[in-house]
């Protein structure tokens, strides 16, 4: 109880928002067309949940960030990695990176959409853009500031190429790389959500989109609320990931 | 000269895409020559049109992200000096930073309307999260003999705010402001396509739903240019006003 107490304290300022969600709407303050109470957006979810509606859009739009985003950590990583390594690959890619870096990617969407349709392919390859710079850079960067001390000693060892990389040079960078990850994921969900309620017929954004246009708010703000606390779990749960992959370090 | 060797490989590129559009290796109707696009992006700038709607996106970006800052900043430097406010504030920052607020924009479309007001709350709140959450950090990290030595010498905590800890903070309170222009960019262009009348999101998205390709590779490219521009000035105006700390060129 006093650990509940002690919770509840701690999220104090989101209760509030909660309950000025709940309480405007119930009070007349704000129309219940617009903003319907917490609770009612709340049994919607409930209600989208058990008809099937819902998990297929989530379904469809957590496997098509899943698939991009695992595109975009290979892909980032290799480049990166070859970046640090090689001066030539360097001097080809640093250029790019740095001019295409600031473009924002939501002005690719409909480029993507006449490349490559408005089905599956269009959003993975988006999401794949928009997630490999943050993850090529922290690559870079994280490989680049390995302690050559590490690697002379694996050399001097007799360790090979491959087994260096794999043994002490990923290792070191790894808190860099998965933070570089960490800002791709969160890119990754935004470019999902837009290109969705900009094409397409399936997805969690085209849900929010659909319901809004048909006038369907209450199923419009049961999506949001899905969307907002599949943003958060995803975040947490990469963030728990992350400090069990870098428990060996001292100060991760 | 040297400008032309560092950017080689995009020049490369650049003339690939010319070469291969010319010869039309791919569809000619999806793959116009960067020339076509560099030409058409001159004469709508001359006429006007360009500007117009540049001015329509840029003016709800600036006034969206300056209420960031203008809130964001002073949130974020409170959060990190005080237990109490930082108790109440960081529960809503720690949930809100990751969820993607463009998945909310019939919020703001129910609340604000279709006009400007949507798009500057939604570039307010959406910048607003790296903007608290940088400077938030930064004045946390403020080395606390600093502040010591400024109490001992008899500072007040006003000064002691103004001369020490936002100095201290400035190279986070950048980060901050970078990634935040970052995300106000992507927001105002995407609330655009969206739902909106005007500005370069609506240029574009109108102009690939009519097949108008040149027109839609035009305001992509204007996008690019503005988001290139944009980043550049920021990191001069940081490197001059942090020229006193060693962190003035990020990496």
């Amino acid at each position: 109880m006093a650990r509940a107490l002690a919770v509840l304290g701690r999220n104090a300022s989101l209760l509030l928002v909660l309950a000025a969600w709940e309480g405007l709407p119930r009070l007349g303050l704000v129309s219940p067309e617009i903003l319907p109470p917490f609770s009612v957006a709340l049994a919607n979810v409930g209600l989208l949940l058990r008809e099937g509606e819902l998990p297929r859009h989530v379904l469809f739009s957590l496997s098509r960030q899943a698939a991009g985003l695992a595109l975009g950590v290979v892909v980032g990583v290799t480049l990166g990695v070859l970046m640090a390594w090689s001066r030539g690959v360097c001097a080809f890619f640093e250029p790019i990176l740095t001019l295409t870096n600031p473009i924002p990617k939501a002005a690719l969407i409909p480029l993507f959409m006449l490349w490559f349709g408005i089905g599956a392919v269009a959003k993975i390859m988006l999401i794949f853009i928009g997630t490999i710079i943050p993850i090529v850079i922290s690559a870079y960067h994280g490989v680049g500031d390995v302690n050559p001390n590490y690697l002379w000693s694996a050399r001097a060892m007799g360790d090979g190429t491959w087994r260096i990389l794999w043994r002490v040079v990923l290792p070191a960078a790894s808190p860099q790389i998965l933070a570089g990850i960490r800002l791709g994921l969160i890119v990754s969900l935004i470019v999902l959500v837009g290109s969705e309620m900009l094409a397409g017929r399936e997805g969690l954004g085209w849900f929010i989109a659909f319901t809004m246009e048909t006038g369907q708010y209450d199923l419009t703000y049961a999506s949001m609320l899905t969307i907002a606390v599949i943003g958060f779990a995803y975040d947490r749960l990469y963030l728990w990931l992350m400090r069990g992959l870098l428990a060996w370090k001292e100060s991760p | 000269m040297r400008v032309l060797r560092r950017y080689a490989s995009v020049l490369l590129l650049v003339a690939l895409w010319e070469a291969a559009a010319r010869a039309q290796l791919f569809n000619p109707v999806l793959f116009p020559p960067a020339s076509r696009i560099a030409g058409r992006l001159v004469a709508l700038t001359a006429d006007g049109t360009l500007l117009y709607h540049a001015g329509q996106s840029l003016g709800r970006m600036a006034a969206g992200f300056a209420l960031a800052l203008l809130v964001g900043i002073p949130l974020g430097l409170a959060m990190g000096r005080s237990r109490a406010v930082e108790a109440f504030f960081a529960p809503i920052f720690a949930f809100g930073f990751p969820v993607p607020k463009i998945g909310l924009i019939p919020i703001f479309l129910l609340f604000f309307g279709l006009g400007h007001g949507s798009k500057v709350a939604l570039v307010f709140v959406d910048a607003l999260f790296p903007v608290v959450l940088q400077s938030f950090h930064g004045a946390q990290l403020v080395e606390a003999q600093l502040v010591w030595s400024a109490r001992a010498m008899g500072d007040s905590d006003l000064r002691i705010l103004r001369r020490v800890v936002w100095p201290a903070s400035l190279p986070h309170v950048f980060t901050g402001i970078r990634l935040g222009l970052v995300v106000a960019l992507i927001v105002v262009f995407l609330s655009e396509m969206v739902a909106a009348g005007s500005g370069l999101g609506h240029v574009m998205i109108l102009a690939a739903r009519n097949f108008k390709i040149v027109e839609m590779y035009t305001a992509i490219l204007a996008i690019g240019l503005i988001g290139f521009v944009l980043d550049k000035l920021l990191l001069a105006i940081r490197a001059r006003v942090l020229a006193w700390t060693e962190e003035a060129v990020p990496a």
